[in-house]
């Protein structure tokens, strides 16, 4: 008994090997089943689509692609490399809305305050924050913790209010993209540590929401 | 909480790493792709701005996971997943927003200006007719049979491309098919030759 898959592959000519007997018996299956029939016509009508040729991509789409992958991330300003070293110095970039802000944790768990960045959002309305990370050495398995609280969220994330993994940073500029969606009005801060070699830096952003 | 060991899994929260490297490095990464990244979403919007749109969005969201983009073996279903992932919550948008029938792209509107065989005009006349009916469906059953059926992709690419169990592809293929084929044959027999083969 020929079953609808087999059929199928019999008369679209996608089976290897196919006897003439063998195809015969698919004519038949399909002649009683709708659906292998409907199947076929499809298969067969969508080879003919195949065959219209699509254009090439306009002289230059590619370039204009790039450029714009590249201004995404030049207007990130150009920080000294100090991530690990200095003093707390926070960078905003800005793939359209982009905040960051650094604070410098010693050894506490508190932040400090060094001018904490504010977004606002309405309830519901998702945007990116991005948050840059100059340093002028590699780092391998630098710990990524992204923590919120109050009311907003990980767009995406189902639920998820924290977050922990390992990455390598490059040498050079790192951006973070945190997609973060208001949920309720109460607002509430997004909190993201980047830990290596026993160093710590805090990044710290307040979201105000609105109805 | 969630651990993580790597960047994987990490839908829309990503590591842009390094500057003026990176660039380079993912121009160098997608320039062979860009032309099939383009053929696809021209067959998805029917529309070749719409298509540049698409596939400059696309490349935007894999800048973020450049990283991941750089330990793949073969990076261009790893684009297309997000090519069709944005197509498909595009459409979703619009369906929503729009009440009535959604523009319809024609062939003609896609079809390259270069000249084709003696036959092609005939097969353009029933392929737009084919287009009327994949516009029926929706974004995920007419993106699977441009994949498979018209470009020709794999059912083994197609698991990475809609991150779908194979089962679950076969199932989706078939009801769309299905459904595709009933309606061309309400609207009358445009079955091809059988002797037609995939241009990929």
């Amino acid at each position: 008994m020929m079953n609808c898959e087999l059929a199928v592959e019999l008369l679209t000519g996608a089976a290897d090997g196919a006897t003439a007997e063998n195809r015969r018996l698919a004519r038949e299956h399909a002649a009683a089943c709708p659906d292998c029939r409907a199947v076929v016509m499809s298969v067969h009508a969508l080879r003919l689509v195949s065959m219209v040729p699509t254009p090439e991509a306009a002289p230059g789409a590619f370039e204009r692609m790039m450029s714009r992958v590249v201004a995404g991330q030049s207007s990130a300003p150009q920080r000294p490399a100090r991530f690990w070293h200095g003093v707390g110095v926070g960078a905003a970039v800005a793939a359209g809305l982009a905040f960051a802000v650094v604070t410098w944790l010693p050894s506490s768990d508190e932040p400090t305050d060094t001018g904490t960045p504010q977004l606002s959002l309405r309830v519901n309305e998702t945007r990116d924050v991005s948050i840059s990370l100059t340093t002028n050495e590699a780092m391998r398995d630098a710990e990524i913790h992204v923590s919120l609280n109050g009311s907003i969220g990980l767009d995406g994330y189902a639920g998820e209010r924290e977050l922990k993994w390992l990455t390598d940073l490059d040498a050079g500029t790192n951006q973070l993209t945190i997609p973060i969606v208001a949920t309720g009005t109460e607002g509430g801060q997004l909190l993201v540590e980047v830990t290596h070699g026993g160093k710590r830096r805090t990044f710290l952003v307040d979201v105000q929401a609105e109805a | 909480m969630g651990w993580m060991s790597d960047d994987s899994g990490m839908a829309r929260l990503s590591f842009i790493r390094g500057g003026s490297e990176a660039h380079a490095s993912f121009e160098q990464l997608v320039r062979p792709h860009y032309q099939a990244l383009f053929r696809v979403a021209s067959r998805f919007t029917g529309s070749r701005a719409d298509a540049e749109d698409l596939v400059q969005e696309t490349c935007l969201r894999a800048y973020r996971h450049i990283a991941k983009v750089q330990s793949l073996e073969n990076p261009l279903t790893w684009l297309l997943c997000i090519l069709r992932r944005l197509y498909i919550d595009r459409m979703r948008r619009y369906e929503q927003t729009n009440v009535g029938s959604i523009d319809e792209g024609t062939l003609a509107e896609i079809a390259s200006t270069a000249p084709g065989p003696a036959e092609s005009v005939n097969s353009e006349q029933v392929a737009r007719r084919i287009e009327r009916g994949l516009r029926k469906l929706n974004a995920e059953q007419r993106s699977l049979l441009i994949l498979h059926d018209v470009e020709g992709y794999s059912l083994n690419e197609l698991e990475t491309i809609t991150a779908l169990k194979l089962g679950t592809i076969k199932s989706k293929l078939h009801r769309a098919r299905v459904k595709l084929g009933k309606m061309l044959q309400a609207d009358g027999d445009i079955a091809g030759p059988q002797s037609l083969r995939r241009t990929r």
